[in-house]
């Protein structure tokens, strides 16, 4: 049984299951990925790279609140108050005290993990849809902290950020940015991956799947909710951080519950506790307001009505990730990542078959 | 002294606006245990239904088209409850949870592309007159006053509801164990279509109320928003502590409001919430939470 395993790449030893790479076709892949990513900004145009950097910058935070919410269970409305705290360590750090880039990106992880202790440690006693409860009104006391202190020190506008260096090199264009981010992404990746392949990444996977019986099995749950939280709002400070200097201004106003929500939707196309669902849902969350655009403006322009929605399509996508949060939800709940291994891939390994061959019945 | 009678005296006018809506988060979380994020902004929605209708219906009576409106938002919830709710119910709780929060995405975008999300006025049917409320400096518009006899006597008619009338005490056998009201032969599903009618009816009775008294906004969302507090804080199953927790919340926003700085309001809504959360997460009147093996 255990070879006939073995020839279909099902993991059969723990050396096995706990690789990162697991098997040569994937290693392939990995590597076409790589090489892709690493030329995209040398053959397409600005406008593209633009996108990817939106991408590659979402995608960070993405990870942090699949991580969280995926893998850990713990849902959370959270998201858009780690990145402002990120944004606004970030902004203190870099025009207070003029650090650089990468010191600043690596305090405003460590300033956020902090404030995520906190947050953990507050939401020991809450289970279930009291921790979307807690988040949610964390959401606004945080933005209000943040309020008062932008009012106090920058005004409405908000802080200014400087122009990252690293070393003496400036990131400006956006290819620099491109490879800057790709670099924080695949460390991210990288992070995500092999935490989850550890004990914690297990801990958490038996804490979302049942926590009493998690305890039962020794798994300290509590700890294991603060660690999920502080680790991932580390990945918030610093995603947060980053798109601070990308955007170039740090305004509580940037932070509203629709980014929070916007990162969930995020999660629950793509896949929840799924990396490359994470990705997915990145791609498509970030594509989805261009393609809104060309779609009112260009590809359905002849349809009757349709332009009186051209000054509406910040609604018309905000409404169309909301319906894609339902359907998503009602009708493959691991999102865009299941569609890819639970029916293509295998109709794909089965083909010509309509169904894996078995053996004999 | 009058100057705190006038705070009390605003915030319950406020909270009877939170109450209005938290009841609605109560009924559907008690039979359905679904936390419905959705419901604040159904309030906004009603709020522009009525008054594009008032307007395109110029002959009808006011409370005539006030019926019409609560009508379309209870079908409305009738329908989003069967569709979207009913497939998840018994599922992890946050799955429903979420859902409501993508409705709430797409409500907004309702009110967006169908009103461009301009300021509207509702033409009121009656002059409001304005009086001082005894023993303070606050002025008040009869419009405010009313809301809160409409407020209280809805809570009324709901607690006598849930106490006398059959389908009341079968929403409550419901609410209780679902599967032994069925065995009982409840209609389960019907009894939770009732709910969410109900709280669609109470988030229209509060859109148009608030209507009554301010411009109608996106803004009114943070209204919607506001009674989420009010609901948790009263217990997030119980009616009475629907009233009570939004009385609180009211009160404490119009509070921190005046003795902090006019921008603190979040810190007597969404504050006191993580309070609770912290301190007492089943709320004040709510059951505590058992927990299965």
């Amino acid at each position: 049984m255990a070879a006939l395993l073995a020839l279909r790449g099902y993991p059969v030893r723990h050396a096995d299951q706990v690789r990162l790479v697991r098997s040569r076709p994937s290693a392939v892949w990995l590597a076409v990925v790589v090489a892709v990513a690493l030329v995209l900004p040398l053959v397409v145009d600005d406008f593209i790279t633009t996108i990817a950097v939106a991408v590659l910058m979402t995608f960070v935070g993405a990870v942090a609140l699949n991580l969280l919410m995926g893998n850990a269970g713990l849902v959370s409305l959270g998201a858009a108050a780690f990145l402002a705290v990120g944004g606004f360590i970030g902004a203190a750090l870099a025009i207070d005290y003029e650090l650089p880039f990468l010191v600043v990106l690596l305090g405003a992880g460590l300033g956020t993990a902090i404030v995520g202790a906190v947050v953990g440690l507050f939401t020991l006693r809450l289970r279930g849809l009291y921790i979307v409860m807690a988040t949610f009104a964390l959401h606004f006391v945080v933005l209000y902290a943040l309020g008062k202190y932008q009012g106090s020190k920058a005004g409405a506008s908000g802080f200014i950020m400087p122009i990252p260096t690293i070393g003496s090199w400036e990131v400006y264009t956006q290819q620099e940015w491109y490879y800057v981010c790709l670099a924080i992404a695949a460390l991210t990746v990288l992070l995500a991956a092999n935490v989850l392949r550890s004990s914690v990444g297990r801990s958490w996977s038996a804490m979302r799947e049942k926590s009493l019986a998690a305890e039962a099995l020794g798994i300290n749950a509590a700890r294991a909710r603060v660690v999920a939280f502080t680790a991932t709002s580390g990945l918030f400070g610093v995603a947060g951080a980053m798109s601070a200097y990308y955007v170039t201004r740090v305004a509580v106003d940037n932070y509203s519950l629709d980014i929070a929500i916007q990162y969930v939707a995020i999660i629950i196309i793509g896949g929840l506790g799924s990396l490359f669902g994470s990705l997915l849902g990145t791609v498509f969350v970030v594509i989805l307001p261009y393609l809104v655009k060309s779609a009112i403006t260009e590809w359905l322009a002849g349809v009757p009505g349709i332009s009186s929605l051209g000054q509406h399509t910040y609604e018309v996508q905000s409404g169309l990730y909301g319906v894609a949060i339902v359907l998503f939800i009602l009708l493959e709940p691991y999102g865009l990542a299941s569609i890819w291994t639970h029916r293509l891939r295998p109709a794909l390994l089965a083909w010509p078959l309509r169904r894996p061959w078995t053996g004999d019945e | 002294m009058s100057e705190l009678l006038g705070v009390v005296a605003q915030g319950i006018a406020l909270g009877a606006v939170y109450a209005l809506v938290a009841v609605g988060f109560v009924i559907v979380f008690r039979s359905t245990e679904v936390f419905n994020f959705a419901h604040g902004y159904t309030m906004v929605l009603a709020a522009y239904i009525a008054t594009t209708l008032i307007a395109s219906l110029p002959g009808v009576p006011f409370l005539v088209v006030i019926l019409i409106v609560l009508g379309m938002i209870g079908v409305g919830a009738a329908i989003v409850f069967l569709t979207a709710l009913r497939p998840l119910l018994g599922e992890r709780l946050w799955g429903p949870a979420m859902v409501t929060v993508g409705l709430t995405v797409v409500v907004q975008a309702i009110v967006g592309i169908a009103w461009n999300n301009e300021p509207r006025r509702l033409p009121l049917p009656w002059a409001a007159t304005a009086f001082r409320v005894p023993g303070t400096d606050v002025r008040m518009s009869s419009y405010t006053a009313g809301t809160v006899v409409v407020c209280l006597a809805l809570f009324a008619i709901l607690i006598a509801f849930f106490r006398y009338s059959r389908i009341g005490r079968q929403m409550r056998a419901a609410a209780e164990n679902p599967r032994l009201a069925c065995w009982a032969g409840i209609n389960v599903t019907r009894i939770f279509v009732v709910a969410w009618v109900i709280a669609g009816v109470a988030a229209g009775l509060a859109g148009i109320a608030i209507a009554t008294n301010s411009v109608v906004s996106p803004n009114l969302s943070a209204i919607g928003l506001g009674s989420i507090p009010a609901a948790l804080l009263g217990g997030l199953d119980s009616v009475p502590g629907a009233l009570i927790g939004a009385m609180v919340v009211g009160v404490a926003q119009v509070a921190a409001a005046n003795y902090i700085g006019s921008d603190s309001s979040v810190l007597g809504t969404f504050g006191l919430m993580l309070l609770v959360l912290l301190i007492r997460p089943s709320g004040l009147l709510g059951s505590k939470e058992v927990v299965r093996i």
